[in-house]
């Protein structure tokens, strides 16, 4: 029985680890990058979710990525391929400014 | 006369007037404004994509006529759930009469001078309607998705300042 309720502790809190992973995801809301500085690893892919009602782009010329245009409601993914702090913007509303630090 | 949107809404914003009015405005009110004041530069915008010169001034529109569509939408369909009927009122009313005399100016325009008026136009428009937003609609919207809308939007039409003054800069270069 000891043993069994061992595990199970074990295996519980293996979960709720796993349910701790922080999501790579950057929210596009009222013309902000939120948050406006993420930090990732290399290999991790990264989510940023337009959620204003009109077009937005993630774009950086250090890090050499652009998103294009990302619709009202839609989202882009990119995978962070090199370490770096990485500022970028958006090409249609250049008053958005954000950072991506990959480690 | 092409700044009258610019004089309509800025009626708004006399001082002392601003603070009562702001407290006086109702809901229906402030809806029919936002939705007026996206109208008129959407048309503006679709005027100038396809009578601009310039390929800065014709992008410019081109966002303009995208971003205040999908405000309007949101507007829209923010307004239908809350059940508020934009309701007329001699600031949408103005700034309707505005939005039309400067279209009317700006189709006697061509070349440089149409860019130029159309853009000194933008730079105007988007200060005045940020004056506003600011100081009369965010202060006075009573419901609390309402004034969260115009907070959301509000840094929308800052960028738009930024860019519009950006390509005025840039046409002044030229």
């Amino acid at each position: 029985m000891r043993a069994l309720a061992i595990l199970l502790l074990a295996l519980t809190a293996a979960a709720t680890g796993a349910d701790k992973v922080t999501p790579k995801t950057v929210a596009i809301d009222g013309t902000t990058y939120q948050p406006s500085t993420l930090t990732v690893k290399v290999g991790d892919a990264v989510t940023w979710q337009n959620k204003d009602p009109f077009p937005h782009t993630v774009t950086s010329k250090d890090a050499g990525f652009d998103s294009q245009s990302i619709a009202a409601g839609k989202s882009w993914k990119y995978t962070a391929t090199k370490r770096g702090e990485f500022s970028y913007t958006c090409s249609l509303h250049p008053t958005m400014k954000a950072t991506l630090r990959v480690e | 006369m092409k700044l009258s949107i610019v004089v309509a809404l800025g009626s708004l914003l006399l001082v002392p007037a601003a603070k009562s009015f702001a407290q006086d405005i109702t809901d229906p009110q402030i809806a029919a404004i936002v939705v007026t004041a996206n109208q008129v530069d959407v048309e503006a915008g679709k005027l100038a994509k396809s009578k601009g010169s310039n390929k800065e001034i014709k992008m410019f529109a081109e966002q303009m006529i995208t971003d205040h569509t999908g405000v309007n939408k949101q507007a829209g369909e923010l307004v239908a759930k809350l059940k508020v009927k934009p309701e007329e009122n001699a600031t949408s009313k103005g700034i309707k009469e505005g939005g039309d005399k400067n279209l009317a100016n700006l189709k006697g325009l061509s070349g440089a001078a149409f860019d130029k008026a159309y853009i000194d136009h933008e730079v105007a428009y988007h200060q005045t309607v940020l004056d506003a937003v600011d100081k009369v609609l965010i202060p006075g919207a009573k419901n609390d998705e309402l004034k969260a809308l115009l907070v959301k939007v509000r840094p929308a039409f800052e960028a738009h300042l930024a860019h519009a003054k950006q390509v005025q800069g840039s046409l002044g270069t030229m």
